[in-house]
């Protein structure tokens, strides 16, 4: 049987003999079989990756809203969560976090910790059927951000020392505070995403429930 | 540099045979393996940690705000006389009610009056002070009412429900019954906590002056409006409360739909209806959650009634 050109280095006993390592051809071939097949998967690990970060930022934000809870009940101080649109970022939705109190003598608002950064590939949708919440809340308003001159924008919530959410929805709105986490390239889309993280907070207490598909 | 291996054998250099590059690869699939297990070890360790110290952070939340509401807890106690056309004596009289009922194998409910000044209209939510009517019990049931339109998957689960009537609805004086506590509360209820499966409330003196627990209530149950005499009108100094909360990975493991989960029933069957039996009950249940491995936390606390002025006379 006459070996294919490529496997003649292996296949061809005479040749073999003659010269038995692999020629330039046939590592072309490897290398490029191994670059068909990293090219088919490629897509998933991308949305393994992107599954992976979006149970992180989950995760961060659920733990921003539980360190706003305890700030409002520790300082006795109705504290603001504002999600906040970074300059730098494109597309729609919003990327980061922040926790603002007042001061407790001059009543001023001022940040609590540091500027919360999703994961890049991962932001808050801003659908108002996947992030009900952003709809009980007032327009958005600007921030500066660090020392940047382009102003964010930003919407937020409170929670009170007791837990309670503000706005107080109405009774029949009480399950509408939740938002949802979506990769950012879904997050324009009309559709649920096939992967989301959603957030809602007990209107009393502020505690999260979590909903994954 | 040499090879010495291969030139010893055939006086020239050679390259590497298949033969060696698939031993070295399998080598290298072994010792990545290897290291891989160690890893996912490491970060599933990691994980288990961090869920088991979080799995419970809200439960310590409600714990803390469930106690503060039903320390707000009011009577209103006066006196009146027993008989206002022929009167005879002083009657300690409320118009409030402070109810413990028991609520199946969940333990007790209660329901009471607090100034909570909640309220459904902007205007009157201004209002300091407005009074309340509030009801907490462990219901199981669906989370239909409660999910995001667009979650398909419907999480069957305990929950401890909270009830608090808008001011501007307020029933408890529709009559003189109090049959608020029993009527169609269900439209103003809500999940304060998921995964409660008991809440145990034991309305009792403080442990130096009774410390059995036994002098208000043998058996839970209070009732400020028929209870027995010495309970008529006032509220219990301290109500003892115990939640016991199970996770929610163990929940999502037992996966229940319209039933509850045998496992859990079982485990609450028949208990808390006796006070002196409270530490074999808990000790029983939680031995039968043990044994079906599911993970649980027993909180317990007392909280003080601020209202209350407890007179050992009826």
């Amino acid at each position: 049987m006459k070996a294919p050109f490529f496997l003649s280095g292996f296949w061809d006993k005479r040749d073999r003999r003659k010269n038995p390592a692999f020629t330039l051809i046939e590592m072309l071939v490897v290398i490029a079989i191994v670059a068909i097949l990293a090219a088919l998967t490629l897509p998933s690990l991308q949305s393994v990756s992107e599954s992976s970060e979006l149970a992180r930022a989950g995760r961060m934000v659920v733990d921003e809203i539980a360190g706003a809870r305890q700030t409002a009940s520790a300082l006795n101080v109705t504290v603001q969560v504002r999600l906040i649109k970074m300059p730098a970022q494109t597309g729609t939705g919003y990327g980061a976090m922040q926790i603002w109190g007042p001061n407790l003598s001059t009543g001023v608002v001022h940040p609590i910790d540091r500027i919360m950064l999703l994961p890049s590939v991962i932001v808050i949708s801003s659908s108002a059927s996947l992030s009900k919440l952003l709809g009980q809340l007032s327009a958005p308003q600007a921030m500066l951000v660090g020392a940047s001159s382009t102003p964010a924008s930003y919407v937020f919530f409170s929670i009170r020392p007791s837990g309670t959410v503000e706005p107080i929805p109405a009774l029949a709105n009480r399950a509408t505070l939740y938002l949802t986490l979506a990769a950012a390239r879904s997050a324009g889309a009309a559709d649920t995403p096939k992967n989301y993280y959603a957030i809602q907070l007990n209107p009393d207490t502020a505690i999260p429930l979590i909903y994954r598909p | 540099m040499h090879f010495p291996f291969r030139l010893s054998r055939h006086g020239r250099t050679q390259a590497f045979t298949l033969v060696e590059m698939l031993v070295s690869i399998a080598v290298l699939v072994l010792l990545l393996a290897i290291v891989f297990a160690v890893l996912s070890q490491t970060a599933s360790t990691i994980q288990s940690a961090n869920s088991e110290s979080t799995a419970f952070e809200g439960s310590r939340v409600a714990f803390d705000v469930l106690s503060q509401k039903l320390s707000q807890a009011t009577l209103n106690t006066y006196w009146a006389y027993d008989n206002p056309a022929s009167p005879t004596k002083y009657l300690r009289k409320s118009d409030l009610d402070f109810v413990i009922q028991a609520n199946g194998n969940y333990g007790q409910q209660v329901s009471f009056e607090a100034p909570l000044a909640y309220s459904d209209n902007p205007t009157y939510g201004q209002a300091q002070g407005l009074l309340n009517a509030c009801s907490y019990s462990v219901v199981y049931g669906s989370d239909d009412a409660i999910r995001p339109p667009f979650v398909a998957q419907q999480r069957w689960r305990y929950r401890l429900m909270q009830t608090i009537q808008p001011a501007e609805n307020l029933a408890v004086f529709a009559d003189s019954a109090g049959s608020w506590i029993n009527s169609n509360l269900l439209q103003w209820n809500w999940p304060f906590v998921d995964n409660v499966i008991a809440m145990i409330l034991w309305p009792r003196l403080s442990k130096d002056a009774d410390p059995a627990g036994t002098q208000i209530s043998a058996n839970y149950l209070y009732d400020s409006r028929s209870g027995s005499a010495i309970q008529v009108a006032q509220m219990p100094p301290i109500v003892a409360m115990t939640l016991v909360i199970v996770d929610e990975k163990s929940m999502a493991r037992l996966n229940p739909s319209g039933t509850p989960p045998g496992a859990i029933e079982n485990a609450l069957k028949n208990k808390f209806t006796d006070v002196t039996m409270y530490q074999t009950d808990l000790n029983n249940l939680t031995n039968a959650l043990n044994g079906a491995r599911i993970r649980y936390e027993v909180m317990t606390g007392s909280v003080t009634m601020k209202e209350s002025e407890w007179s050992s006379t009826p």
